[in-house]
């Protein structure tokens, strides 16, 4: 049981650093090849071909923090839900009326959200 | 036992060695693959010009792409826009450790499998975040957040499907979900609902067909890759390409059967069977050729559309979904034929009443104007 635990997560932790190494090999492979010839155009920031105008990292439209937060409540739901479908038989019915509750109060918040045009993107 | 350490190893190496060798082909082939299906779709030809009806043309692709200058503008965060490709391809890496290629190969069998699955996946929406904010590029930023937004809300209804799934299986690991889909009960015929919402949250996911909107070159240029160039630009372009072999992987998995098919003992190595590597096979490139006539031929949404397509119908729907497949694994006397009568009900009604909803709201949305003005 432990052996296999660990077997299995080694494999994971050796794949992550596999796709990160696969990457930084090809980087510095084509780095063998590639010519060099600097210029300022050329490292300046692209913008239609003009003088960039004003800074890139300004304050960002806020809807995308709305999205991110529901993204989250939704998320973490998922979390709790995985364990219920696994064991939902045995559970039976009070179980599934919990999951209900559970997602009603979900819902309500998403329809809130809703109600509210927190989903238009305008 | 050091034989047997050598010997994990060594498997350890070979399986590594198959997910590199997957992500490559896999990316090499289906960029022919796509532009030849696109021309035989549009009545041309495509490349068919490097070797035998252009089959290396993506492979000269790559060594002129090898070739070419890569940089970084003066104002980019230098650390952060080299991590980002080096990231980007973790996920299709690390995803096929869980993936049951065929009968008697899976790398790892993790018991939390369907979890893993979404967890891995979010490497690519962190490491576009990453590359778009590190270019200090306006459209580079829009692009990146425009594609996190998009790739955070279709991970719900993918989430709420992979639920059903696990549900059905009764387990969260890939092998028992396959077992699970014994006997050509496949999860295609018995949950077809279930499945259509996983296939649209999964090509949004890969950024492709209709949800292409992270590279809409009308509106942002190249989106979040605006300023890459080179081999760190062939990455993200490497890993758009591998992830439609990878999510049709997965999708095969879970939804058509895996390995599964006729003869599957037929011819066995060492354990390892080779026919259900066949159909395994045959069915991804099914589904990859699927992708490619979805992309070609709806239109692309607006970024309104999208968002509200993920939140007002695919999120409601995925959380009905659940609750009811639950009430009817539950209570209904025959579950198994039951569950297949009520997703077929479900499909049906969603395919016929989806039309019907879009045209009603259109006309709501026409008279509002026509009062307006």
């Amino acid at each position: 049981m432990t052996t296999a635990f660990l077997t299995n997560w080694i494999y994971v932790a050796v794949f992550i650093v596999a796709g990160a190494a696969m990457v930084v090999g090809i980087l510095l492979m084509s780095r063998l090849v590639y010519p060099i010839h600097p210029s300022p155009e050329k490292y300046s920031t692209y913008e239609c071909g003009i003088e960039p105008v004003g800074d890139s990292w300004h304050p960002f439209a806020v809807r995308y923090h709305i999205f991110a937060l529901l993204f989250l409540v939704f998320d973490v739901e998922a979390i709790f839900l995985f364990p219920w479908a696994i064991t939902f038989r045995r559970l039976g019915t009070s179980g599934f009326v919990e999951v209900l509750v559970f997602i009603a109060v979900l819902a309500v918040g998403l329809a809130y959200a809703w109600l509210k045009g927190a989903l238009e993107w305008v | 036992m050091s034989w047997d350490l050598v010997l994990a190893v060594v498997r350890l190496i070979v399986a590594v060695l198959i997910a590199y060798a997957i992500v490559f082909v896999a990316a090499l082939v289906n960029i022919v693959f796509e532009r030849r299906v696109l021309g035989f779709l549009q009545d041309r030809l495509g490349p068919n010009r490097t070797g035998w009806q252009g089959i290396l043309q993506s492979v000269a692709d790559a060594f002129k792409m090898m070739g070419k200058e890569d940089f970084a503008p003066t104002a980019a965060d230098k650390t952060m826009f080299t991590l980002a490709p080096i990231m980007v391809m973790i996920g299709a890496v690390a995803i096929q450790v869980v993936i049951p290629y065929t009968k008697g190969w899976t790398d790892q069998n993790l018991n939390v499998g369907l979890i893993y699955i979404v967890a891995i996946t979010s490497f690519t929406v962190l490491s576009i975040l990453l590359g778009g904010w590190a270019s200090h590029n306006k459209y580079s930023l829009v692009g990146a957040l425009r594609t996190a937004a998009q790739m955070v809300s279709y991970e719900l209804p993918m989430i709420l499907a992979l639920l059903v799934v696990a549900m059905a299986a009764g387990s969260l690991s890939l092998n028992a979900v396959v077992a699970a889909q014994g006997s050509y009960r496949w999860f295609v015929f018995t949950m077809p609902f279930t499945f259509l919402l996983f296939f649209i949250a999964s090509v949004a996911e890969l950024n492709r067909g209709p949800f292409d909107l992270p590279e809409s070159e009308s509106e942002l240029v190249a989106g979040y890759g605006t300023e890459y160039s080179g081999m760190r630009f062939g990455m993200f372009f490497l890993n758009e390409y591998a992830g439609m072999t990878i999510m049709s992987m997965v999708t095969v998995t879970l939804f058509l059967g895996g390995w599964q098919g006729p003869f599957a003992n037929a011819l066995v190595i060492h354990g390892v069977a080779l026919v259900p590597l066949v159909w395994f096979l045959v069915k991804v490139y099914a589904l990859v050729f699927v992708l490619v006539w979805i992309r070609l031929s709806v239109p692309r949404l607006q970024v309104d559309q999208l968002m509200g397509f993920a939140w007002k119908v695919l999120i409601p729907l995925g959380l009905v979904n659940i609750l009811a497949t639950a009430a009817v694994l539950l209570w209904a006397p025959h579950w198994k034929l039951a569950m297949a009568v009520y997703s077929w009900l479900a499909l049906i009604a969603f395919v016929g009443l989806f039309d019907t909803l879009l045209r009603w709201r259109l006309k709501r949305q026409r008279r509002r104007v026509a009062v307006l003005t």
